[in-house]
């Protein structure tokens, strides 16, 4: 993995590959196991099951030649260069958790509520001056909200907006 | 024939129809012309918006968009050393040269002019090739259908990416996730631990959003160019000066080009990225001036440049006859198309003619209408370079959630987004190749229903997959197609120490 590579070195690298092959060949196994337990078609040999399976099982053959592959030094690609820690931390979680709570929240806030706090916050970690990504925001959130609701029929939630939007 | 032209020029005349052509080249044009956002992004941010069009719209609207941005790709590679689209990378280098040699204007006319004939090369391929495969394609059965879906996989997972391991990783990951839901032939639930959400399945083009989109702007803030700003590129004049003579030297490139990305669009997995990389590399193989290449030399420009727009429309040739995609943009296609009652398939090409004939005559047209579009994408380089990107990404997130909520008006397929969007992002550190998941979700489900048909057909016989002439050859090419890489990987882990490895993992 290249952020491994960074900050490990070469061995690093050779981990985060290990660790990438190992991963796959661990999902890949459960995948099959999973699948062994769907109940077949009576009467024919490959049922619903037959391929999960098979995918499965190639997965996790897949996943141990890459960590094998690592382990035995050559690499498929050369010289990776280092990569830097993220360089906006908090813009990345907020980007990943925001959007957790948008799912979570989307009803009871409604889309324009939501929308608008979402990417205020989003902006505003990338350094945009607080008035005008509040502003840029509501305005597009408000404009989408009109293009999906009014033209498209698209029933996005209006939430705690709801006296004014509908 | 006359007749069915006459009735696709009326319909294509349509206003609406018109408009849409318009709107979404103006998309694709702003789309293309920022580095990334890319081609593949803007199709899937489009489709939510094609729900509400007719057919011929919906079709017209993603080639149109589709066209203009990987053409307006080739603006900031020239102008600021920075592709706008993947395909435009293969010469970014050569055209920014030209750029410091004050031939700007020559190499953005002649990479326009030459994409342009390039993609109606690639048109008129797919208006007589598709027609003619059709007719092939009416006496397939499950069984010719199961081995063509099987090598259109296997394409995919070794053609996209330089470590066959990884693009059978990838090919994996996608086919897995599509198993995910009812399954098609019983539907027995498989993978959806109890949740009724998933009972239909993972929906296709939030995964697609995410994957392109969101994940996109995780690596820009992870990388950190999430607030770079892009140097401002010079003013362009006189754009077709002089391409007239550059165009007319190196017609053997535009050619050659036009030919090499048509039929590396045609298979399945490989589209304009990759024709443009290989043309470069022929035009440069076959040059008589290869030390020129580098300098600011027009003659790969042309080649490439004519290639991944003829790839596009090459794409469409397996996505219209056979439901196998070119493609990514192809791949959102075929599901678009399925969408609305247009079956690729050569029932296709019987019944709905005439609807046909028109996405032939859109084709051309948004190939034709590259040259005013793409003059004036080069005029408005510096205001659309200008946007900042905070607020581009921005606007980009608050499009994917809206996007792919109106898919199913379910806040679950958000939250998929995401999913996928992080998935996509840890693939890409992993150097794991996107494309094959792509096509491993789309072709996963076909591979899988025409074998489970086959094999009833032929009563659990394996040796019923050979019975059939068509079949039978299709069969050989499949297993010569795994066949050939992996002696390839035996062979050079037998290499002599001292050597190097033949066709070796290296």
């Amino acid at each position: 993995m290249s952020l491994a590579g960074g900050v490990f070195g070469r061995h690093g690298r050779v981990l985060g590959e290990v660790a990438t092959g190992a991963g796959f060949a661990a999902l890949g196994t459960t995948m099959a196991l999973v699948a062994d337990g769907t109940p077949t078609i009576p009467g024919q040999a490959y049922g619903p099951g037959f391929f999960p399976i098979l995918i499965g099982w190639a997965m996790a053959a897949v996943g141990v030649l890459i960590a094998l592959r690592a382990l035995r030094g050559k690499h498929a690609e050369s010289g990776d260069p280092p990569d830097r820690l993220p360089s906006y931390p908090a813009a990345l979680a907020w980007t990943v958790i925001g959007l957790v709570g948008i799912v979570l929240l989307f009803e009871p806030l409604g889309f324009v509520a939501a929308a608008t706090i979402y990417l205020a916050v989003f902006m505003m970690l990338l350094k945009v001056r607080p008035l005008p990504a509040i502003a840029l925001a509501a305005v597009a959130s408000l404009a989408i909200d009109l293009l999906f609701v009014r033209f498209l029929l698209v029933p996005l939630p209006p939430g705690i907006l709801s006296a004014f939007l509908r | 024939m006359l007749e069915l032209m006459g009735r696709a020029a009326v319909m294509v005349s349509d206003p609406t129809i018109l408009a849409t052509i318009a709107v979404s080249s103006f998309f694709g044009l702003f789309v293309g012309a920022v580095p990334g956002l890319s081609a593949t992004m803007a199709t899937a941010l489009l489709v939510p918006l094609t729900f509400f069009m007719e057919p011929l719209a919906a079709v017209a609207a993603i080639v149109s968009c589709t066209a203009m941005a990987i053409t307006a790709g080739d603006i900031p590679g020239c102008l600021i050393r920075i592709p706008g689209t993947p395909a435009s990378a293969a010469y970014t280098d050569e055209t920014y040269a030209m750029t410091k040699r004050g031939l700007a204007a020559q190499a953005l006319g002649s990479s326009l002019l030459s994409s342009v004939i390039g993609g109606l090369f690639g048109a008129v391929v797919l208006i007589f090739a598709a027609p003619l495969l059709a007719k092939i394609a009416l006496g397939f059965s499950s069984f010719e259908y199961f081995w063509l879906t099987l090598i259109g996989l296997s394409c995919a997972a070794f053609i996209a990416s330089e470590d066959p391991l990884r693009g059978i990783l990838a090919l994996l990951i996608g086919l897995g996730t599509a198993t995910v839901g009812m399954d098609t032939v019983t539907g027995t639930p498989r993978f959806t631990f109890g949740f009724y959400q998933l009972m239909g399945g993972l929906s296709f083009i939030p995964i697609m959003i995410g994957m392109f989109a969101v994940a996109e702007i995780l690596k820009s803030l992870a990388v950190g160019t999430a607030r770079e700003a892009f140097a401002e590129p010079q003013k362009v004049q006189g754009v077709f000066h002089g391409v007239g003579a550059i165009l007319r030297k190196y017609w053997r490139n535009t050619a050659r080009g036009s030919v090499i990305g048509t039929l590396i669009g045609v298979l399945p997995g490989a589209g304009g990225d990759i024709a443009a990389w290989i043309s470069y590399a022929t035009a440069k193989r076959f040059s008589k001036t290869p030390e020129k290449f580098g300098t600011g030399h027009p003659e790969g420009v042309v080649e490439a440049g004519a290639a991944n727009n003829a790839g596009l429309s090459g794409a469409w040739v397996p996505a219209l006859v056979f439901g196998i995609p070119g493609d990514a943009v192809t791949a959102i296609a075929v599901g678009v198309l399925i969408m609305k009652g247009l079956n690729p398939g050569p029932q296709l090409f019987e019944a709905k003619a005439d609807t046909l004939y028109a996405i032939y005559l859109v084709f051309i047209l948004a190939n034709l209408l590259l040259v005013p579009f793409g003059w004036m994408a080069i005029r408005l380089a510096r205001p659309i370079l200008a946007v900042p990107r905070p607020q581009l990404m921005a606007f980009i997130l608050l499009f994917s959630i809206v996007g792919s909520f109106a898919i199913n008006n379910a806040i679950f397929d958000v939250g998929v987004m995401l999913l996928f969007g992080v998935i996509a992002f840890f693939l890409e550190r992993m150097r794991i190749p996107i494309a094959p998941i792509i096509l491993g979700l789309v072709l996963g489900p076909m591979v899988e229903s025409n074998f489970l048909t086959s094999m009833t057909i032929a009563d659990g016989n394996f040796s019923g997959f050979f019975s059939r002439p068509i079949a039978g050859v299709l069969g050989v090419v499949a297993i010569l197609v795994w066949a050939v890489p992996i002696v390839g990987f035996l062979r050079g882990r037998r290499a002599p120490l001292g050597g190097t490895a033949a066709g070796g993992v290296e």
